[in-house]
């Protein structure tokens, strides 16, 4: 069985737009459809929740019943269960072939989703908790980078989305070889990624078949 | 049929009754089903273990500091999920139960990834607690609870009171709701003769022990307990009063027995293992529970099986539980004066004690024994 349907995870999506997870989400998803790849979204957006088709690519939005926003670190484990509602209906409907997430808020329930529907999963970081707070020993910021290196360990490939985030990754997660950079507005690395997933599912067709 | 539960605290680790309840819920159930609890890991507790008839799967969720408890709350949840799910990977689930809001992202999550049912105990409500929500943290935890009565097929509720709350406080049809009491062990909870020497600790040879089992909160109403103690000792100068279990409030409550001059006569014994607080009810002349706020109250449950007659505040699951003039005698919450007066008439009356010590330990039996609750959860489950 050959890549046929990916399942996209991420927070962002147009047009929910924060920061650039939002366009690289959906550049990547755009790019799979051209390739004849059934490609499924499930983002998160507060005043669209539901499913349409936008130039292809499913999207599915799912919003949260906790309405009262506390932290982004309690924020991310409380929508978690909706992107896995959402995700294992769309994986138990048409089926999935590989999960590819963004960041470590939608990284929860794609580690989940792995797991019990034994996916393989990519995961993607625009930037690491190290790079972003001023405050690493804090305990908000210890424990989103907790959080990032479960996502990033959890994943079959990791990507980054430059050099630096790529090596931040490598230093703080120990994760060594295997982060790739992925810019998504390059054509050659969105290829890279295509062959990085077609790897992915081979692997996990010989481990069934095998 | 193969059960899931999931409980933030499953013996060795004890914060209130909840993990009494979980472990022999998931005892006596096991009789009939396979059970499963995933659970918070404790030191020296192994990661797996079966306990009888139960696999306990201990997660260590102290992985990374949290800035406050709900987030601490967020990131157990985030770790009870990972290996909640491996579980279900392996193995097919027809039950997942809840125990509480504060697992409750990892059981919906859990739900919605294997298509298992989800059952849910709610053992009390943030409003409850706080009376009222007041702040952005209660108003979290009680969306967190409504969203699980939301999702869950069934609920649970462990009195007539708690079905009233959580059918109103969150819309839920009633029908959706079962009202299961918990249950005690009449075999580990039963009348024992007094141990001396172990008296020694807590009061003097010529003392009637007064106790107290329960958090040191606001909502289980020990001041009120301390407020009454003066006029307590005035009728009765033999009382002591014993006050076991920990809590933030402790301090509070002990400079409150210093102010009204009672503190020599007022024991905060801290952290009492169960096999203690056992020894401490064959001891004690009579056990107070003063809540403001009780769903349940285990304690009065463990008090009258092992015939220890109870004065109740009017409230909650108490209210239910007690029959008064028969089991125990129920008080106004929140008023010394007649939880003084109740007191007094139990330390006054021999005859009345020792008649609502055997009532009390027949009521135990014959309601709230172990299989009469677990019988009944399984016919929860077999609607599903």
């Amino acid at each position: 069985m050959t890549l046929k349907r990916v399942l996209i995870l991420t927070t962002e999506y147009p047009p929910r737009t924060i920061g650039e997870v939002a366009a690289s989400a959906q550049v990547l998803s755009k790019r799979m459809v051209r390739e004849g790849i059934l490609t499924s979204v499930v983002t998160f957006d507060d005043w669209r929740p539901g499913q349409t088709v936008e130039e292809g690519v499913r999207v599915c939005r799912v919003t949260t019943h906790v309405r009262t926003f506390y932290s982004i670190l309690t924020w991310g484990p409380l929508v978690a269960p909706e992107f896995v509602r959402a995700s294992s209906e769309i994986i138990r409907g048409e089926g999935v072939d590989l999960i590819h997430s963004f960041e470590w808020t939608t990284g929860i329930p794609a580690m989940t989703l792995k797991t019990i529907h034994n996916l393989p999963l990519v995961c993607t970081f625009h930037t690491i908790e190290a790079q972003r707070t001023a405050s690493k020993d804090s305990p908000l910021s210890q424990s989103i980078s907790f959080l990032e290196r479960e996502v990033a360990r959890a994943g079959d490939a990791v990507t980054a989305t430059n050099e630096i985030t790529a090596q931040m990754l490598s230093a703080e997660y120990g994760l060594h070889d295997n982060v790739h950079v992925i810019r998504f507005g390059v054509e050659g690395d969105l290829m890279k990624l295509l062959s990085i997933y077609r790897k992915l599912v081979e692997c996990r067709n010989e481990d069934i078949d095998g | 049929m193969r059960i899931l539960m999931v409980s933030w605290e499953y013996p060795p680790r004890k914060i209130g009754g909840l993990a009494t309840h979980v472990y022999e819920l998931a005892r006596a159930l096991s009789e009939i089903a396979e059970i499963h609890v995933v659970t918070c890991s404790f030191p020296g507790a192994p990661e797996t273990e079966t306990i009888k008839g139960t696999t306990v799967h201990r997660v260590n969720v102290y992985s990374a500091p949290s800035p406050d408890f709900l987030t601490w709350t967020m990131l157990m949840n985030v770790n009870l999920l990972k290996a909640g799910a491996e579980l279900v990977a392996e193995k097919r689930f027809d039950i997942i139960h809840c125990h509480d809001w504060l697992v409750a992202p990892a059981c919906i999550a859990l739900k919605h990834a294997s298509s298992s049912r989800l059952v849910a105990t709610i053992h009390s409500t943030e409003s409850g607690r706080r009376h009222g929500i007041y702040t952005d943290y209660q108003r979290v935890i009680n969306e967190i609870e409504g969203w699980l009565t939301y999702e869950a097929s069934r609920i649970v509720c462990c009195s007539w009171s708690m079905v009233n709350e959580v059918a109103s406080l969150f819309n839920v049809p009633r029908d959706k709701i079962w009202m299961i009491p918990n249950g005690i062990d009449t075999e580990i909870y039963r009348p024992t003769p007094p141990d001396d020497l172990f008296r020694r600790r807590y009061a003097k040879q010529d003392e009637r022990i007064v106790l107290y089992v329960g958090r040191l909160v606001p909502e289980k109403g020990v001041n009120v307990l301390i407020g009454a103690v003066p006029k307590i000792l005035s009728v009765h100068p033999d009382s002591k009063f014993v006050i076991v279990g920990e809590g933030y409030a402790r301090e509070q409550l002990s400079s409150l027995a210093k102010y009204l001059g009672v503190d020599h006569k007022v024991y905060f014994t801290g952290y009492v293992s169960d096999s203690d607080i056992r020894k401490l009810l064959s001891l004690a002349y009579l056990q107070v529970i003063p809540s403001i706020y009780e769903p349940f109250g285990i304690v009065c449950l463990e008090a009258a099986a092992s015939g220890v007659p109870v004065v109740v505040s009017d409230t909650g699951g108490l209210s239910e539980i007690v029959e008064d003039g028969v089991t125990g005698l129920k008080v106004q919450p929140d008023n010394s004066d007649a939880l003084a007066a109740a007191v007094n008439r139990i330390l006054s009356d021999a005859a009345l004690r020792d008649s609502m010590s055997k009532r009390a330990r027949r009521m135990a039996e014959e309601r709230f024994s172990m299989k009469t609750v677990a019988d009944r959860t399984m016919e929860m489950y077999r609607t599903l």
